[in-house]
């Protein structure tokens, strides 16, 4: 097992003049599961993005058992499966069409596809709707369907963002449980979640994001045991503290606008217009604002 | 894994669009409908059910057989009595065309006067209804032509024949008055008078002076006096006949020249005269059917709208799918994702045109199958090269408002600087030596070599080539459009 499977160096990504990362160093141990956690908007599915290679560093580099990511992204992206928040698959493809096709580009033998995608379907217990299309799945359906596309070639890393959003707690016990299986296998995982009791449950690695840096990195207990506290939940409380609160919530107010308007000038054309799809947009909007909301309350009220 | 995963892309493709069945007919059955609805509309020759507005000044048989000329040959008249009303309904595009028969020809006026008005906006239209209504009046008008030049024809051959006939007469005229000049001269000696004033004389002198003597003198003054009136009348009269045989002398030589002036003219008919110069012009083609005409044209757009449109479309809608975030990461070339949209488009252009050549073949009866590996080889270079234009549009843009815009007003483009609306001829040489480089224009000429001329592969090597360059450079353009737009989701 290598201790950096993934490790970045000094990297800064801005948008413009927006800095998102602000030259942070992280390392993601083969065979683990790592989490990224930070509220909402701190650059958790840029840490992710700049792994995929989608985004490119504005400073430092990225490193992947040593190799430069960006230099040798062609032959490294075969190692990676990702699985992003929205899902990434068709939705006029039936599961298994959808599972195939995708490994299909990742390379994988006609034969081999054939029999792994079944046994895939049958890891992340989507026998029954394997014919079904994809817009016709429920919302952990498409959940499962975008991890079992990201794994159909073996990935040696499995990056997911926001894996359990918009999930109910059964339906999150499902995945969380499926994210296990996943790395029982050996995959290393690293994903991002707003949830902190479940980043404490499945997490062996924990890197905290605050104010464009990773604050904090390692085990869940040995990052507790330096803040004194005994969940991480309690951690946060600690880095919330009421003189950082003020300067917090300005640095936020800056970056909500910033992206406000770069979220306006981008997508005028991708007005929501669908109710289920609001609906989703304002549970996860009030998701994210009850988690700082209960922060701020708590540290108002002195605890 | 290229071509694995190209296919498998493909595959893909196919299904999706094939899962929307709706979409699927539309775009394979849209085209074929569009050439089927062209060949039927355009199924005829020249121009038909034109409406002329006609203004008389005053009714005669000339105008009226125009007008009739005119409606045998399928234009409708409208008959106005104001000279405006009938300008105007042009203007209302209720009427094409608007004739004014000011002055037409009548028995003390051959001046014509028939003034036409037309919408110059029409431009194509303007230029083929000034032709077709000239064409049928020139008609009418050169009838009479030919009736009035027959009539002094005519009057030339009488007059050349009476000529002859009058020569013959003045030289007979000629020796009649010479004869009579010699008479004159005899009569004018007066040598019978001469003797017998001198017999007079004599007598005079032997007798005494008497009254009978004084009779005598008197009458030989008389007579003397008669003398003199008559010599000085007969050289009056030699003189003036010498002068009318002076003129009647030339007079011949003068007819003679009228005569062979006349003989020279030589004209066998009115119509030599009328019509001096035989115009005619013949059709390069045994096809006189407009939907021949129009075929290669409209192949043409078809080629142009359909790969531009569906691969822009396509191409956008893979970039909106949730998938583009996967398909970026997996480890397949860009170039393969250009391929593969590239192959999917292709095989739906196939399939529309084959569709498209089964229903002119059976539909229409037109021998397309025949002329199918030329007209294939050009139109499988034109459909790829407008194929990788689309691609390039949908690349460049991110919402399917702006791309299918964008596709549109760019096929548009293309289409205006062709020769579809206007003639490229018509437009300024700097703008046309452009155009002549436009694709349409130059898929138009080899559709047109291969379809109506029947040309070979040796005959449209410079569209393959220049189609193929065009071919080459969207390509780069379509890659380099991914390539700079692949991180903007």
């Amino acid at each position: 097992m290598n201790d950096k499977l993934i490790e970045f160096k000094g990297v800064t990504k801005s948008f413009k003049k927006n800095v998102v990362l602000n030259s942070i160093d992280l390392t993601i141990p083969e065979g683990k599961i790592t989490g990224i956690i930070g509220a909402s908007g701190e650059g958790k599915s840029t840490i992710l993005k700049l792994i995929s290679s989608f985004y490119k560093p504005t400073k430092g580099k990225i490193y992947y058992l040593g190799r430069n990511i960006l230099k040798d992204i062609s032959n490294i992206s075969k190692f990676f499966g990702l699985a992003i928040e929205d899902g990434s698959f068709y939705e006029k493809l039936s599961v298994k069409e959808n599972i195939f096709h995708f490994g299909k580009l990742y390379g994988v033998k006609r034969k081999i596809l054939k029999i792994r995608t079944e046994e895939i379907i049958g890891l992340v217990g989507l026998e029954n709707a394997k014919n079904t299309l994809s817009e016709e799945l429920s919302i952990g359906m498409k959940k499962r369907l975008d991890i079992a596309c990201s794994i159909i070639h073996k990935p040696t890393l499995l990056i997911l963002d926001e894996p359990t959003a918009d999930l109910d707690p059964l339906l999150r016990k499902q995945i969380i449980n499926l994210i296990k299986k996943i790395n029982s296998y050996g995959t290393t995982i690293v994903l991002t979640t707003q949830l902190l009791d479940e980043a404490e449950e499945i997490c062996d690695n924990i890197a905290i994001l605050y104010n464009e840096k990773i604050i904090d990195e390692g085990n869940s207990k040995k990052i507790e045991k330096k803040y004194g506290v005994s969940t991480l939940d309690q951690v946060f409380d600690k880095i919330f503290s009421k003189k950082d609160r003020k300067s917090y919530q300005e640095s936020k107010k800056i970056k909500s606008k910033v992206k406000l308007k770069k979220k306006k000038s981008i997508k005028k054309s991708n007005l929501i217009t669908d109710s289920s799809e609001l609906r989703k947009a304002i549970e996860k909007a009030s998701k994210s604002k009850n988690f700082l909301d209960k922060k701020l309350e708590e540290m108002e009220n002195g605890n | 894994m290229g071509i694995n995963s190209l296919l498998s892309i493909v595959k893909k493709d196919l299904k999706i669009i094939g899962r929307s069945k709706f979409s699927a007919i539309m775009i394979l059955l849209t085209p074929v409908l569009i050439i089927l609805l062209a060949g039927m509309a355009f199924n005829s020759s020249g121009v038909s059910g034109i409406v002329l507005g006609v203004h008389i000044n005053s009714e005669t048989n000339l105008n009226q057989n125009l007008l009739n000329s005119l409606e045998e040959n399928n234009f409708v008249i409208k008959d106005f009595e104001l000279e405006k009303d009938c300008i105007d309904s042009v203007k209302l595009s209720q009427t094409q065309i608007c004739v004014i028969f000011l002055n037409l020809p009548n028995e003390t006026s051959t001046i014509e006067n028939i003034q036409f008005y037309v919408d110059n906006s029409r431009i194509n239209l303007a230029h083929s209804l000034v032709y077709y209504v000239e064409n049928e009046i020139d008609l009418e008008a050169s009838n009479i032509s030919i009736s009035h030049t027959q009539n002094l024809i005519d009057v030339l051959e009488s007059t050349k024949n009476s000529l002859s006939s009058q020569k013959e007469i003045i030289s007979s005229s000629i020796g009649n008055i010479e004869e009579l000049n010699l008479n004159i001269k005899e009569i004018s000696s007066n040598s019978n008078l001469t003797t017998v004033i001198q017999d007079l004389v004599s007598a005079s002198n032997s007798m005494n002076e008497s009254e009978s003597k004084d009779k005598v003198d008197e009458a030989i003054i008389l007579l003397n006096q008669i003398k003199t009136f008559n010599l000085k009348n007969s050289n009056d009269l030699v003189t003036q006949n010498e002068e009318i045989l002076f003129i009647l002398d030339n007079t011949p030589n003068k007819l003679d020249t009228l005569i062979t002036s006349l003989e020279k003219t030589n004209f066998r008919s009115s119509e030599e005269i009328v019509s001096p110069v035989n115009i005619q012009i013949n059709s390069l083609t045994s096809n006189s059917n407009n939907r021949d005409y129009l075929l290669p044209t409209i192949l043409g757009l078809l080629a142009l709208f359909g790969g531009v449109l569906l691969s822009s479309t396509l191409v956008l809608k893979e970039r909106k799918t949730k998938a583009f975030f996967r398909n970026f990461i997996t480890p397949t070339w860009d170039f393969t994702f250009i391929l593969s949209c590239y192959v999917t488009c292709l095989i739906i252009l196939i399939v529309q045109f084959i569709l498209i050549f089964v229903g002119i073949e059976y539909l229409l009866k037109i021998p397309i199958f025949d002329i199918l590996p030329e007209i294939g080889l050009i139109l499988f270079i034109a459909l790829s090269g407008f194929t990788f234009l689309g691609m390039f549009i949908g690349y460049l843009f991110k919402s399917e408002e702006t791309t299918v815009f964008a596709s549109v007003i760019i096929s548009a483009a293309l289409m205006f600087f062709s020769n579809t609306i206007l003639p490229i001829e018509s437009i300024s040489s700097g703008f046309k030596s452009i155009a002549n480089f436009n694709p349409v224009v130059v898929l138009d000429i080899a559709l047109k070599k291969i379809i109506l001329f029947g040309f070979s592969y040796s005959s449209i090597l410079n569209e393959i080539i220049i189609l193929g360059i065009f071919c080459l450079i969207f390509i780069v353009l379509a890659y380099l459009g991914r390539k700079i737009t692949r991180r903007m989701l």
